[in-house]
């Protein structure tokens, strides 16, 4: 994570509600992290590591910058 | 709040009951009488009981956590985010502590009690322990 406040926003409960409102408990299982690190990535309180987020994109079968945006300020 | 933060919380407790009952026996004169290597051995049993209360508190509190969250919670493999708010956490627990240790060593050199030293020395980890877990509960909130 950088300083200073994270400007990554993600897309991640749209596509949990596409893939059949797949659960948050489902999605960590499956991208190999705690159901607390995906509330957090959902919130935008944690900023996750390219692997995870590639991981994250990769079990909804969508590119990286379809997840994940940086928001310039 | 997950598994980690509630352990965290007993975590918290025990340390504020131990610093509590440091301050208290200190300012209320239990030292006295006793030689340094006395209050030596006293603390060290103070250390053996304080294991046994953080154990005993963490089982509390994630009864208590269980029961609020309406199911058992259970502890899960760390990941990334666990890790980096470990490091963190132990980052602030090292300056606490070396900063206290410091402290208590300075007093002796300035002539202080030894025997507040001794206490001072065993306080140290304690708030270290303290700064650990309240980053803890901090960093699990914001990040």
């Amino acid at each position: 994570m950088g300083k200073g406040k994270p400007n990554i926003s993600n897309t991640i409960r749209t596509l949990r509600f596409h893939a059949g409102e797949m659960t948050q408990a489902a999605l960590a299982e499956q991208v190999g992290v705690t159901r607390q690190t995906i509330v957090a990535i959902e919130q935008g309180r944690y900023s996750p590591s390219l692997e995870v987020a590639f991981r994250i994109a990769r079990t909804f079968g969508q590119p990286l910058e379809a997840v994940f945006s940086y928001d310039e300020e | 709040m997950s598994f980690k933060e509630w352990t965290a919380v007993g975590q918290l407790v025990g340390q504020v009951l131990v610093v509590g009952w440091l301050v208290w026996d200190g300012l209320g004169g239990g030292a006295a009488g006793l030689s340094v290597g006395e209050l030596a051995v006293r603390l060290c049993w103070a250390i053996v009981a304080m294991i046994g209360l953080n154990v005993l508190l963490t089982v509390i509190s994630v009864i208590v956590g269980s029961v609020l969250a309406g199911e058992e919670l259970k502890d899960e493999a760390a990941d990334e985010r666990d890790l980096s708010i470990d490091a963190r956490s132990g980052r602030n627990s090292g300056y606490v502590t070396s900063s206290c240790a410091g402290l208590s060593l300075l007093a002796l050199a300035l002539g202080a009690d030894p025997l507040l030293a001794v206490y001072a020395l065993f306080a140290a980890p304690m708030l270290g322990g303290t700064a650990d877990a309240l980053s803890r509960l901090v960093y699990y909130r914001i990040g």
